[in-house]
């Protein structure tokens, strides 16, 4: 009993000495790169977008599909340039709500996009939200690691949800209610977008 | 054992985190906020879920095109709405939807795609207009919109699915009964809207 108790107060002195956990690798060596790679998965408009992108792009076709991968990761370190450049972030109403409801109206539209078509829409949309990321860029960060982190955090992403979704829905064999729900989660995108920009616009 | 039991109450008490016990911060708040806020109106709660039923009755293509393009329309009011656009006699068609639209569902009238959608997305404007006046500023925007979208598309789909279970015999008393009590709620609404009943 008598070493239990000196158990729990070595342990409370323990917890009451305890300092801050040094555990965030932000600040040192690689840590700009993460911070570029998970600063859009902390962003719910850069899931749906990204997600709508892949779904949209998995409707065009594998071929088209295919040029995302390549196309995100560069419109995403463009955008990201141009606030750099420019030293203006621009308006949240237009970089989070304007991809929301372009991606939602092309879904919910059901119209499937010729690749140049797609290419034009994805580098558009990706431009303004390689810019939104540009909010993520702490004074004094590794720009190169920033935009490498960012760029490796599209090029994973649309990997990944392009093959899932064009596995999911571009097959011509796929059961039309599949395509039913692709072009509803649109038309909510579009909606919320919608809605975010006008919410934006009220300030 | 005392010393035992206070040691783990103090070491709980270190450990302790914040409460989040405030439901309308943050992007959670806003889609708690968002999609609460269609399931907290008794009117437009059930004149979703008739639109729902509605649609099955007419069957394809309107079973799919109501749940794709009434979000887009209700949003389109919402923006009305927020932006402070005013509309004639908004709680008059709020209130008059659920009625038009239950007896539709109980009388299952058929008017055709064209005038179904018309009908319908004319309801939309003024619920989503409804929500967009009542949007609460401190709701984060994104997350109320997706939650009020999706709340909304739920309800549509309780109707939908009211609506295909009523092909099965035996179940056509309560899809029509269904949009007889729709229309009832939607009668005490308008008359409440119109000063009738206080």
């Amino acid at each position: 009993m008598k070493r239990q108790a000196w158990i729990a107060s070595a342990a409370t002195v323990g917890l009451l000495l305890s300092l801050n956990a040094e555990a965030h690798i932000v600040s040192v060596r690689l840590g700009d790169f993460f911070m570029g790679a998970l600063h859009p998965m902390t962003d719910p408009i850069d899931w749906f977008v990204w997600l709508g992108l892949a779904l949209l792009g998995a409707r065009s076709g594998r071929e088209a599909a295919r040029w995302l991968v390549v196309a995100i990761p560069l419109a995403l370190a463009i955008g990201l340039w141009i606030v750099l450049l420019s030293g203006r972030l621009p308006p949240a109403f237009i970089s989070d709500a304007l991809p929301l409801l372009a991606v939602g109206l092309l879904l919910a539209s059901g119209y499937r996009l010729r690749t140049i078509g797609l290419l034009g829409v994805v580098a558009g949309l990706m431009v303004l939200r390689g810019a939104a990321n540009a909010a993520g860029l702490r004074l004094g960060a590794d720009l190169p690691l920033y935009v490498g982190g960012l760029m490796s955090a599209g090029y994973v992403a649309m990997t990944l949800l392009a093959a899932l979704t064009a596995r999911g829905i571009a097959d011509e064999a796929v059961v039309a209610w599949r395509r039913i729900g692709v072009r509803v989660l649109g038309s909510w995108l579009a909606a919320a977008g919608l809605m975010l920009f006008a919410l934006g616009l009220r300030g | 054992m005392n010393i035992r039991w206070g040691a783990c109450a103090l070491i709980a008490t270190l450990l302790a985190l914040p409460a989040s016990a405030h439901e309308q911060a943050g992007l959670i708040g806003g889609l708690a906020s968002g999609i609460l806020h269609p399931l907290t109106g008794l009117d437009h709660l059930v004149a979703m879920v008739a639109v729902g039923l509605w649609g099955a009755e007419l069957g394809v293509p309107a079973l799919w095109l109501l749940p794709i393009i009434f979000p887009l329309v209700m949003a389109f009011g919402g923006v009305l709405g927020v932006m402070g656009v005013p509309l004639p006699v908004p709680e008059v068609f709020v209130a008059g939807s659920g009625l038009v639209l239950g007896l539709a569902v109980a009388l299952r009238w058929n008017p055709g795609l064209r005038i179904a959608a018309g009908l319908v997305a004319i309801f939309a404007v003024f619920h989503g207009h409804a929500h967009g006046m009542e949007l609460p500023r401190a709701a984060n925007p994104l997350g109320y919109g997706v939650g009020f979208v999706s709340s909304t598309g739920v309800l549509h789909l309780c109707g939908i699915g009211i609506g295909m279970l009523a092909s099965r015999p035996g179940w056509q008393v309560v899809y029509r009964g269904s949009g007889g009590l729709i229309a009832v709620i939607g009668a005490y609404f308008l008359m409440r809207a119109l000063g009738v009943l206080l």
